[in-house]
């Protein structure tokens, strides 16, 4: 696990409070785990390509075991099905309730990226939130089975 | 940043570029995905090789030359033919096809568009039955009664179904799929099925009895003898709800195209006494819709123009008899891959030369006497496409472009002649 | 692309055959050269008819420095002689359908002309402005894309609300002037130049919103309050229901293609009323179909409580019904437009002066006509007032500082009412910003610059507006016009 010095060299360091804090600060939450390093706005520009990566290997895998959701990237053709069909995303997220994919910004469990879809929060996932195990939406919904939740 | 990959038109990826490199293209599907990267479609990890330099064949091998010296063939090899072909033009910008429209008029060229054999059964239906329309935002917003007919979204379009016409979440249809009934009729099981309430598996030449079938069950009146399976079941279907649609697709005009879609429209517009009821081609060819709008604008029809008939102009929806041509510019298509292997042999014996405008290289580009790499649409050239409703969109130039646009060649390629 | 004078002139000598087609469309600069654009023009000798200016049919010269009409001219480059021939500003069709989405399929029977056909039968009709009535939210790049291929006219759109995304602000009296704000700010965004109504009611084809219903009664009033509140005025397309509910305030409402909505006398009675209190209106004269082998239905959903017809069944009540109330109207608030796609540009309207004009008994109607209808009336109702209900202040008129789009007519004091239609629907010379583009009825600009002009309204974004485009597929910010959808374009304040 990495001490907020070494996440902080990761962080634009522009204090430019988009986030509500400080950089500084922003690395302590990142260390405690109560932020992800998708919540900082700035991260998500072009010219920080690959920080977002980089800290989330810092960071290593989360301290909670998510609930296996396995991806197929052989199967899956980018419909974004899932994404629309999340349950987490119909209350959090417009765009992808509204059937457009989210936007670089936006806290989603999952989205398509290159053709495929990739999970970005798998803590954000209901079956993890609630006695939601029962929730197979994006499983059951997928055309091609690219989905497999245990 | 808008999608180019199909008559989508999906205008919400996010590109991450690094450089003036793409590192990284965010909400696009596998099929939008060969746009922005060097792969084949559906296929990521197989590459696709980019024409980096014009090629005009030496003693039958090409060979790398300057764009003037392509051009100067190019225009050569057209300006000589006394029966050109211009061939292609769905899968480019509309600026280009407008240049393309001003060349074939210049060379009395006859223009056909790549998927004419899939529209132009569609139109004639048209001018028999009438039509009503609506664009894709009031589909998604109010249809509740969805029908695929010969047609796989997942393959020639795969966010479509939850763009707009079967997970969307319009302004009426707030639940989604939950308020929607999905069926599709196919000729093999599909991905479609794992959504559609009804999915229909007809046997190959039996769909235009299946659509007579449901018509009488429609007038109450079903027809003595056996139906074809599925025939209750379907017209009970499209019989409810408040706003029906029904997409078809290529399958629908493999075979008798003509019969079939003048069934479909048929039944379209009885469907159509009751309640809103589209009928709505799926073309899969990101600026098809674009090229019709343009027939339409400028010659008045969406049949294919022929400004070498001796009339001036003649107009028509039968697909172009490869053999009656002496030179072919093919721009946005690559014929070459659905081309029956005698008619490209013939086309070879006969020596007709062809050029070809591609950004990638394909079956066309290995077979033209002269080859230019373009530049693409929607990611290195600034260009405006329709979605397959007809709707405009603007596409932005986001990356630097090495290649000139199939506009400014076409245009050059006027000048030039 | 530029297009070089040269390659102009040749096409025309030519006999302009194939047409200039979608490459013709460069910017000023790009196709005059200096000294063309900065002609200086005198008109002898014709009738001048301007209204605006009281001037009815007196013999005058008109001077044309550039692309305004001056007081005087020492040397003019040119002189057109128009002893005996009719000299008018250029005509403005306040309601030419020909971008309209799903318009396009009407060619499908081949009896719908081209856009370039389109522009060329306006300016022969003697128009250098069109203006399209119908634009949408999310129809209005395509109807942009349009206008801007239609050659040699400038043009201009309405944005056609539907008040069911308004619904909820419609009802809540508080929210006024966030609801102003929203529509003007659609308004820009979708560059109109003006705001129109179908259907001045919410109502609802799914049973389950029955309960945000409004009628036409409770939405008009609310509109004006609105109109009132934030400067708004609204193109009322005129249906029975219209005329059946109150207008509390005729100057908010223009009343658009009344023929239709004036089905028995007492809807005539009101009409009427609503011009005598200073509303203005016009009329929409059915389009006269071309005649041949009957079309079939075409009708476009967007999104409406009724879908849009486009080809409708005028009948010839409402041109009969139009007809009755241009002969009863004594006062200027009556305009002449057209309903429905329109076909004939030329034949359009000159046919129903020519019966409103006649006034032997049994010609064009069943009644005699109250007053006689002259070519001032007809200047007024199709140039004059057309220009002020859109707000082209330079327009529409041939006072000095007005644009110089000209008009010239042959018909001479003598000339039979059979050949009054005939005589008006063509002009000998049309001058669009003091540049010649027909001449002896022929064409001899075909590349004359043109424009779209739209409304800068200035109003911001605001919450509304997003929740009013949330259902599109559209990011929002895509669903917007920008530059590359139209043009050249026009922003008025």
């Amino acid at each position: 696990m990495a001490t907020p010095d070494e996440l902080l060299e990761f962080l634009p360091g522009s204090d430019c409070g988009q986030c509500g804090l400080t950089c500084a600060e922003f690395a302590a939450a990142l260390s405690r785990g109560d932020l992800a390093p998708e919540d900082c706005p700035v991260l998500h520009e072009p010219d920080f390509a690959g920080f977002i990566d980089a800290l989330h290997e810092l960071l290593g895998p989360p301290a909670a075991p998510a609930p296996a959701m396995h991806l197929d990237p052989d199967r899956c053709n980018g419909c974004g099905i899932c994404v629309a069909m999340c349950e987490y995303h119909l209350g959090n997220c417009d765009e992808a309730r509204l059937g457009r994919g989210p936007r670089p910004a936006d806290r989603v469990v999952f989205k398509v990226v290159n053709g495929a879809v990739v999970v970005l929060r798998q803590d954000l996932c209901t079956r993890l939130i609630q006695a939601a195990e029962k929730c197979n939406k994006c499983a059951d919904h997928c055309p091609t089975g690219a989905i497999t939740l245990t | 940043m808008i999608c180019t990959g199909c008559g989508c038109l999906c205008d919400d990826l996010d590109l991450t570029v690094a450089e003036g490199q793409l590192l990284e293209v965010a909400n696009v599907c596998l099929w939008g995905l060969s746009r922005f990267f060097p792969c084949k479609r559906s296929h990521p990890r197989k590459e696709r090789r980019r024409i980096l330099k014009p090629l005009a064949r030496l003693n039958g091998r090409p060979r790398e030359v300057s764009y003037e010296t392509a051009l100067e063939q190019a225009a050569e090899i057209l300006g000589a033919a006394r029966r050109p072909l211009l061939y292609g033009l769905t899968n480019t910008g509309s600026r280009a096809q407008e240049a393309a429209l001003h060349l074939a008029r210049k060379l009395r060229a006859r223009l056909e568009p790549a998927d004419l054999a899939f529209t132009a059964p569609y139109y004639h239906s048209l001018r028999k039955h009438g039509l009503y329309w609506a664009p894709l935002e009031v589909i998604r917003d109010e249809a509740d009664t969805v029908l695929f007919w010969g047609a796989n979204p997942l393959h020639s379009c795969p966010r479509h179904p939850v763009r707009y016409s079967v997970f969307a979440r319009g302004r009426f249809t707030e639940r989604g799929v939950e308020d929607r009934r999905v069926a599709a009729v196919d000729l093999y099981r599909t991905e479609v099925a794992k959504f559609c309430h009804l999915f229909v598996q007809v046997e190959p030449g039996r769909e235009l009895q299946l659509l007579s079938g449901i018509r009488e069950h429609l007038e109450g009146a079903p027809g003595p003898g056996p139906a074809v399976k599925g025939t209750r079941k379907l017209a009970g279907f499209l019989s409810q709800g408040d706003f029906g649609v029904i997409f078809f697709g290529r399958g629908a005009t493999y075979n008798q195209g003509f019969a079939l879609l003048d069934e479909l429209a048929g039944l379209a517009a009885r469907l159509g006494e009751e309640r809103p009821f589209v009928l709505f081609p799926l073309s899969a060819d990101f600026n098809a819709a674009g090229l019709y709008q343009l027939l339409f604008n400028e010659l008045g029809s969406p049949e294919a123009p022929d400004f070498g008939h001796e009339s001036g102009l003649l107009t028509t929806y039968a697909t172009a008899d490869w053999g009656e041509f002496d030179a072919v510019l093919v721009v946005g298509a690559d014929p070459w891959w659905f081309l029956p292997e005698e008619q490209a042999l013939a086309l070879q014996a006969r020596r007709v030369p062809v050029v070809s405008l591609s950004p990638y290289a394909n079956r066309t580009t290995a077979s033209a006497r002269v080859v230019f790499p373009t530049a693409l649409a929607g990611l290195e050239a600034a260009e405006v496409a329709y979605r397959m409703d007809g709707l405009p969109v603007v596409l932005k130039q986001v990356l630097p472009a090495a290649w000139p646009t199939d506009r400014e060649i076409l245009l050059d390629l006027a000048k030039a002649i | 692309m530029t297009h070089d004078l040269k390659s102009c002139f040749f096409e025309v000598g030519a006999g302009g055959a194939g047409g200039p087609g979608p490459l013709s469309q460069g910017k000023l600069s790009e196709q005059h050269p200096i000294g063309w654009y900065g002609m200086k023009i005198k008109i002898t000798g014709g009738r001048l008819y301007d209204p605006a200016q009281g001037i009815n049919g007196a013999e005058q010269d008109l001077f044309i420095a550039g692309d305004r009409i001056v007081e005087s001219l020492p040397q003019p480059d040119r002189v057109i002689e128009a002893r005996g021939r009719v000299v008018a500003p250029a005509g403005i069709e306040l309601r030419g359908q020909v971008a309209t989405y799903g318009l396009n399929f009407l060619r499908l029977w081949g009896r719908f002309p081209s856009l370039t056909e389109l522009g060329r039968l306006y300016a022969a009709a003697g128009y250098t402005h069109v203006h399209e009535p119908l634009l949408t939210l999310y129809t209005a790049g395509y109807v942009h894309r349009q206008l801007a291929a239609l050659p040699l006219v400038d043009t201009s759109a309405s944005l056609a609300l539907n008040l069911r995304d308004l619904d909820d602000s419609l009802k809540s009296p508080n929210h006024l002037e966030e609801l102003g704000q929203a529509v003007k700010a659609l308004q820009e965004k979708t560059r109109a130049l003006d705001l129109r109504l179908l259907e001045p009611f919410v109502r609802y084809r799914q049973p389950f919103y029955s309960h945000r219903t409004l009628d036409a009664a409770q939405t008009l009033e609310t509109l004006t309050r609105l109109a009132l509140r934030c400067e708004l005025r609204f193109s009322l397309e005129a249906a029975p229901e219209v005329l059946e509910a109150p207008l509390p305030e005729p100057r908010v409402f223009h009343l658009a293609a009344l023929g239709r909505a004036l089905t028995n006398p007492r809807r005539l009675d009101q009409a009427l009323a609503h011009l005598d209190r200073g509303g203005t209106a016009d009329l929409g004269f059915p389009c006269q179909a071309a005649g041949g082998a009957a079309e079939k239905p075409v009708k476009v959903d967007l999104g409406w409580y009724h879908p849009l017809n486009l080809t409708p069944d005028a009948g010839a009540d409402a041109g009969a019904a139009a007809l009755r109330l241009a002969r009863q109207y004594q006062g200027p608030n009556l305009a002449f437009s057209v309903d429905g796609p329109v076909r004939r540009p030329e034949a359009a309207l000159s046919s129903w002066w020519a019966r409103l004009r006649d006034r032997r008994p049994g010609a064009g109607a069943d009644e005699p006509p109250d007053r006689e209808f002259s070519l001032w009336d007809w200047v007024w109702a199709t140039r004059t007032l057309p220009a002020r209900l859109l707000g082209l202040a330079d327009r529409g008129h041939l006072a000095p500082g007005a644009r110089a789009d000209v008009a010239l007519f042959d018909l001479p004091p003598d000339t039979p009412p059979s050949r009054w239609a005939d005589c008006i629907a063509r002009c000998r010379t049309l001058l669009k910003a003091g540049t010649v583009v027909i001449e002896d009825f022929a064409l001899v600009q075909p590349d004359a610059p043109k424009a779209t002009y739209y409304r800068r309204t200035g109003a911001a974004a605001g919450p509304l507006l997003a929740e009013i485009c949330q259902y599109r597929s559209f990011r929002p910010e895509n669903l917007w016009v920008t530059d590359e959808l139209g043009g050249d374009w026009v922003g008025l304040d």
